[in-house]
């Protein structure tokens, strides 16, 4: 690795402005006749070049303001101020502010890297420039590719006290600007070069002198750089100093990149006599650059620069903060609207429930007034339920004196010669059981037993007829039983087939046992 | 243009911007999704009450359209009037057994009555008292109020005290004759009281 670096210089005072156009002017002297911008463009740059401060701003495309300011301001305290005079001086509309620095204690460092990137790289260029740099306190630094040298990738970087990048910054916040590129001169060098009358593949050496400081750049038509360097020294206080750092470059780019530059171009003031001085020191052609890089130049070439040049100084979080303020803007005010809307829901729920609970308080009240008359509607239904049974078993179910119509059947059916002795009618269960039991004294006498048989069948044709239907029992076993209780008259039973039930003795006594619903 | 403070919300480390943002966001969130659940739980809530209540309403009515107005009371009427003309135990005795009396002193007929043990019977919610009361019955001796035959005297008696006012089913009848005619007779009631009788 091989770095060319720069003593920080004092500073010097600032040459008198040679550029009659970018003499300080007002809003009312403003000069939209310059070069030309994208319609889309909308900006402020400014120039801070070694204490003299100058600003551009462009509205839609159009210079709507220039500004010099014909003090030097070295402190960057006094920034502020002058950001919130160009805002006012060029009638800037935005909240975004481009720089262009040159800075006693900018310098660059040229190094080589392995192809391969990454964080690796990232750390080395990080512990490279803390190394490098010639102040105090954390150095902030910039990285753009070079030409490619020999063996390795070469990057050129722009060191700057972080300290100075953050009271800029701060310095923009106080005016009310965004501080979103913080271009080194040396950076927009290239742009100029791209100016020159130079050959496709030609390597130049351009150095722009500016107040104490001289950047000297080496690179060709087309952008490409192998170098920049900020010289504390110019040719207009010490032309021999001047053409010694210029020749020592010109080894160092012969050596590292094998290449020759073929010119050497001076912007700003020189005179023919100066300029011949110079050629005498130099082996290789001198010439005048045809641009005027006044400060308004560098603040224009500032405008048109993406900001997201690779030598910007503003770190990517930094640019990254006005997108990322409008996203939280809006993220806020998403949320601001979903609480707002979720207040209203909830609130309109609220009120929706409270209705809700209302009716369903009535409706509780209607259901208890409904249960308590269902529960009463029960107890009457149970109650008169209970009742007609009651009514249709004690009035309605009271039973006729079956017992006496019997008897007073009997005494139509029974024939004159049957003798009754006993009769027995009681209730069993669901029916009527009935005993019968008598003589015919006729047969007793004669022994005629079908005499018996048809009388008894006489009479049991007629029980089981209407109203009774009497229906007789026919397996009763041939035993001497007495009749139920009321009996004394022993009886002997024998079956019979002239009638159901009908059991006739040998004696004449006979015994029927029936039952009828 | 307003200087943009150095302490703005902006400048808060990312992870803390969202947490803060993250806060009023699920707030808001489970703000809506809480209230939206108590008033789904007190939806719930008025639907179970509105079919409780139209399932009671619809058995109300089902109740009220079986029985009228008219027919509750005209059952309730006649409830009490059966309970009224029902009477209690001793009263009811003494009462049957006194017109038992009297109508086979009628009938010149002699009986000996006989109570057992009241049963007591439960119908619907109502309770009585049934006492099986028997009467043995005779022929009067030397009596010639009534020169009808026994068997109708009996038949007369069986059937004047089965069909008084209070309730007295004839459960049981047995006769017994002699050469022509009854000569004995067991009737058994079962008499209805309102309690029983002692």
């Amino acid at each position: 690795m091989l770095s060319l670096r720069n003593k920080p210089a004092a500073p010097a005072p600032a040459p008198a402005v040679a550029d009659a156009t970018t003499a300080p002017v007002g809003p009312g002297s403003a000069a939209p006749e310059g070069p030309k911008f994208p319609a889309s463009l909308t900006g402020l740059s400014i120039t801070w070049l070694n204490g003299r401060f100058a600003a551009i701003a462009v509205q839609r495309g159009v210079v709507t303001g220039r500004w010099v300011c014909p003090e030097t301001h070295d402190a960057a305290s006094d920034l502020a101020a002058l950001f919130r005079e160009a805002v006012t001086r060029t009638g800037h509309q935005g909240t975004t502010v481009q720089m262009v620095i040159a800075h006693p204690r900018l310098n660059q460092l040229w190094l080589e890297v392995p192809e391969t990137g990454g964080p690796a790289v990232q750390r080395f260029l990080q512990r490279q420039a803390q190394q490098a740099k010639s102040f105090e306190g954390p150095a902030a630094f910039s990285s753009q590719p070079t030409i490619t040298s020999k063996a390795n990738r070469g990057l050129l970087l722009h060191l700057l006290p972080q300290e100075l990048i953050g009271q800029i910054e701060r310095q923009a916040e106080a005016a009310g600007l965004i501080l979103t590129s913080l271009l080194p001169v040396g950076a927009l060098v290239q742009r100029h070069l791209a100016l020159l009358p130079l050959d496709k593949d030609e390597l130049a050496m351009l150095a722009v002198e500016l107040g104490p400081q001289t950047v000297l750049v080496v690179g060709r038509k087309n952008g490409e750089i192998c170098l920049a360097r900020t010289l504390n020294e110019g040719w207009t206080r010490n032309a021999a100093r001047f053409a010694a750092e210029v020749n020592r470059t010109s080894h160092f780019v012969g050596q590292q990149f094998g290449l020759n530059p073929a010119s050497v171009w001076l912007s700003g003031a020189v005179s023919p006599d100066l300029l011949g001085e110079l050629q005498r020191d130099f082996p290789l052609p001198v010439r005048t650059s045809p641009v005027e890089a006044s400060e308004g130049w560098w603040a224009e070439e500032s405008l048109r620069s993406p900001v997201v040049h690779p030598a910007n100084l503003v770190g990517r979080e930094r640019l990254a903060e006005p997108k990322r303020r409008r996203m939280l803007l809006v993220t806020l005010a998403v949320v601001a609207l979903l609480v707002m809307a979720s207040a209203a829901v909830v609130v309109g729920f609220h009120f929706l429930r409270v209705k809700e609970q209302r009716s369903s308080e009535k409706m509780k009240q209607s259901v208890a007034q409904l249960s308590k008359r269902f529960q009463e509607l029960t107890v009457t239904q149970a109650q008169l339920t209970n009742y007609q049974a009651f009514i249709r078993e004690a009035v309605d179910g009271r039973p006729p004196p079956v017992p006496a119509w019997f008897l007073g059947h009997l005494g139509d059916v029974i024939g004159p010669e049957l003798l009754v002795t006993n009769l027995v009618v009681r209730a069993s269960g669901d029916h009527w059981r009935v005993e019968l039991a008598g003589r015919l004294p006729e047969v007793r006498k004669s022994g005629d037993s079908n005499r018996l048989a048809a009388a008894l069948g006489g009479l049991t044709n007629r029980l089981a007829r209407g109203p009774f239907h009497v229906r007789f029992l026919t397996d009763a076993a041939p035993a001497p039983n007495p009749v139920g209780a009321l009996n004394a008259i022993s009886l002997y039973w024998i079956k019979r087939g002239t009638a159901p039930g009908a059991t006739t003795p040998v004696t004449g006594d006979f015994r029927l046992d029936g039952r009828f619903p | 243009m307003k200087p943009v403070p150095s302490t703005s919300p902006f400048a808060l480390h990312p992870w803390v911007l969202r947490s803060l943002l993250m806060v009023p966001t699920i707030s808001a969130i489970v703000l809506v999704w809480h209230a939206t659940s108590r008033l789904d739980r007190v939806q719930r809530e008025m639907a179970e009450l509105e079919t409780q209540n139209g399932r009671l309403s619809r058995d109300i009515e089902s109740v009220e359209r079986e029985w009228m107005t008219g027919d509750i009371e005209a059952v309730k009427a006649r409830h009490d009037e059966v309970m009224t003309r029902m009477r209690g135990g001793t009263e009811l005795v003494s009462l049957w057994l006194q017109q038992a009396n009297e109508r086979a002193s009628q009938l010149s007929l002699e009986i000996v009555p006989r109570f057992e043990a009241p049963m007591v019977r439960t119908i619907g919610s109502t309770t009585v008292t049934l006492v099986p009361a028997t009467l043995d019955v005779r022929p009067a001796a030397g009596q010639d109020a009534d020169v009808r035959p026994v068997y109708q005297r009996l038949l007369d008696l069986c059937l004047q005290l089965s069909t008084q006012t209070n309730r007295a089913d004839l459960m049981q009848l047995s006769v017994q004759t002699g050469s022509n005619s009854v000569s004995r007779a067991t009737v058994s009631f079962s008499l209805w009281t309102k309690e029983a009788a002692q």
